[in-house]
């Protein structure tokens, strides 16, 4: 059994809201095996881009980790100084987010965008930089990359830029990736190909990938294992082809059956209403107020996660008695 | 069966960039039936958003036609236009930029009533309220501001500022993509729902063909300024003709990981073309996988596999008694 890569356990982020701290993100825990794709789901509220850079430490001033750890290869990040830590970003984890336009300097060039991290991580030259810079540009498909680094942000298209975004994570080799919806605001054919390359990434060089996304077509297409968020709490956690065939929490079924498929199967049942915000999360079961199958026990009070059939982890006090499998004629044989 | 309420043909928009002029549109027909939901899918770039604007006169179209209701919208000026435009509304993408912040609720919905109807203050406000109820929300929030409202509930109220008309037609631009997934269904299924009931065709812009799968009567499917195919939505979904549409149908993947994992992806080969400088021949083949020579050298015209679909591609066969006959 090999050992994680990064382990996030019990992490609780909270934000100063009108001069008292919130909840935000309550006792998320996860794994991250080398080699492996683990999607981050939910909806925008749901506390997985919270997460993701609590666990980087980027939230800022206004919110704070008040309980919990992350083990990135058996250290505790939260522990480590200001100065460490800033080893760890971009060089042995790496991020990259949703919006390419805001995430790149529009005042240099790509080139040297990426240079500087490879000389700020890897202490290289300036040369060894520059040849860094067209390598993994080349890599994420940019046509004629040794032309192109002297190009500025604006002159390239919008898929273009996330995959300069990516070139610029991948390029001192980190360990694990951290991605924030990264092809959501991506063409079909251009997020086909960066996953494809995602994938690759994870198979070929072991690169552990922490993918947030709401796109279960994404999941199903990359992913290894499965964390659904909802009202800042894990709701369940599985492996990827289990928790298709066989979700064991009402919100993941819900999720799961609201969506649209491009091959038309299945019938579309709406999750009525919305989520609560952070100042409205009940101490019971957070989406008891939207779920089909509530009984009063779900408001009776908090409802741990608990180790879930098949392996995996769910948070529902009537998941043993719930079949929540799309009918027979809804799945695919 | 009635004629098309919208027929679009030969039509071509170009953006003046410098001294230069990109064409966005090069030479589109298409039609929407009565009552209609048609979809026009495609990626950006492909022309669909310039389409839109030369199809509702926000941009003035090069050349070609658009009839609505036999009344050819290009050219229109002033009080006609203006006339014409009380038939067919927009549902725009951004519903936090497309509510001017500073009216009221019921002054957002209203004010198409003053620019195309005589109706009072009083009157206006009434139906404000009814179209409030009428997209699933209450007469209290008729006095609320835009930024009161979450993104979903926005929609809804620039959906009942399109329809207060009761236009023939709406055109909607990526009216969902800015929501989050239960929004999106909610604000989805009421679309469809107030489109039926009131019996209004719909223009549907996206680039997202789940969505689409959902709601269209019929697809129409662009690449770099041209319709490449359309067709029924069941037929293009389960046998897409034209290698593009091919291709974009087999990115999209599929939420259920054993299908997903077990379909083969069309890989496009090539770099996307410079609208500028669009390939000769046909527009797809720079990056066809199936390019033959002739790909190269001349555009294909539209073939008609079924009596209700058409494709441009030399490489399908048109049913023979559908085309006439090649010299």
């Amino acid at each position: 059994m090999t050992t994680p890569l990064l382990s996030v356990r019990d992490l609780t982020v909270e934000f100063a809201v009108r001069g008292s701290w919130q909840p935000v993100v309550t006792d998320v825990s996860f794994d991250v095996m080398p080699g492996q794709v683990v999607a981050l789901v939910g909806e925008s509220g749901s506390g997985k881009s919270v997460s993701c850079f609590a666990l980087l430490r980027l939230h800022g001033d206004s919110g704070r980790t008040s309980r919990g750890e992350v083990l990135f290869d058996g250290r505790d990040l939260l522990s480590l100084s200001e100065r460490e830590m800033a080893d760890v970003r971009g060089n042995e984890i790496s991020m990259i987010f949703q919006e390419p336009m805001t995430s790149l300097n529009p005042a240099f060039t790509v080139g040297s965008q990426i240079a500087e991290v490879v000389r700020r991580h890897r202490g290289a030259s300036r040369a060894e930089a520059r040849k860094r810079a067209i390598e993994v540009l080349d890599l994420v498909g940019i046509p004629r990359a040794a032309s192109r680094i002297g190009d500025y942000p604006h002159q390239f298209s919008g898929g273009m830029r996330q995959r300069v975004m990516i070139a610029m994570a991948l390029a001192t080799d980190p360990r694990m990736l951290i991605a924030d919806e990264p092809t959501t605001a991506l063409d079909v054919t251009i997020q086909a190909q960066i996953l494809d390359l995602v994938k690759d990434l994870a198979r070929d060089f072991g690169m552990g990938v922490l993918l947030v996304t709401h796109d279960l077509g994404v999941v199903a297409d990359a992913c290894d294992e499965v964390v659904v968020m909802y009202a800042g709490q894990v709701v369940e956690r599985a492996e990827c082809f289990d928790i298709f065939a066989r979700p064991r929490h009402p919100y993941t079924a819900g999720l799961m059956r609201s969506l649209p498929r491009v091959d038309g199967m299945g019938e579309i049942e709406i999750i009525p209403g919305t989520p609560p915000m952070p100042d409205q999360f009940p101490e019971h079961c957070r989406f008891a107020a939207r779920c089909p199958h509530a009984v009063a026990a779900c408001e009776a009070g908090p409802v741990a996660l608990e180790p879930r059939v098949n392996g995996g982890a769910v948070r529902c006090v009537r998941t043993l008695e719930l079949d929540l499998r799309r009918t027979p004629e809804g799945s695919l044989a | 069966m009635s004629g098309p309420l919208l027929q679009v043909r030969d039509l071509h928009v170009s953006h003046r960039i410098g001294r230069r002029s990109l064409p966005a549109v090069r030479g589109m027909d298409l039609d929407v039936a009565p009552g209609e939901v048609v979809a026009l899918v495609g990626e950006s770039g492909s022309g669909k958003s310039s389409a839109v604007r030369g199809i509702t006169q926000l941009i003035r179209p090069e050349r070609g036609s658009v009839l609505l209701d036999g009344t050819d919208l290009v050219g229109l000026r002033g009080k006609a236009l203006r006339r014409a435009r009380r038939d067919i509304q927009m549902v725009f993408q951004d519903p936090y930029s497309s509510l001017d912040p500073s009216m009221s609720v019921a002054e957002l919905i209203g004010e198409p009533l003053i620019v195309h109807t005589a109706q009072g203050r009083a009157e206006r406000r009434r139906t404000a309220v009814e179209m409030l109820e009428m997209v699933g929300l209450r007469a209290e929030h008729a006095d609320r501001y835009p930024h009161e409202f979450s993104g979903g509930q926005r929609q809804r109220i620039a959906i009942a500022r399109a329809l207060v008309l009761r236009p023939k037609l709406v055109v909607a631009d990526e009216a969902v993509s800015a929501l989050d997934v239960s929004s999106q269904n909610q604000v989805l299924a009421l679309l469809q729902e107030l489109i039926a009931e009131l019996g209004v065709a719909c223009l549907f812009i996206t680039h997202d063909l789940a969505v689409v799968r959902q709601i269209a009567d019929r697809v129409a499917v662009m690449y770099l300024g041209t319709l490449v195919e359309q067709g029924p939505a069941d037929v293009l979904f389960d046998a897409p003709q034209h290698p593009y549409t091919r291709a974009l149908l087999s990115a999209a993947p599929v939420a259920d990981p054993v299908v997903q994992r077990s379909r083969q992806r069309v890989r496009l080969t090539g770099e996307l073309p410079d609208p500028m400088n669009p390939p000769t021949g046909c527009v797809f083949s720079s990056r066809c996988p199936d390019a033959i020579a002739r790909c190269h050298e001349e555009a294909p015209a539209d073939r008609r596999p079924r009596p209700d679909s058409s494709v441009a591609c030399h490489l399908v066969e048109a049913d023979p008694a559908l085309q006439p006959s090649l010299p």
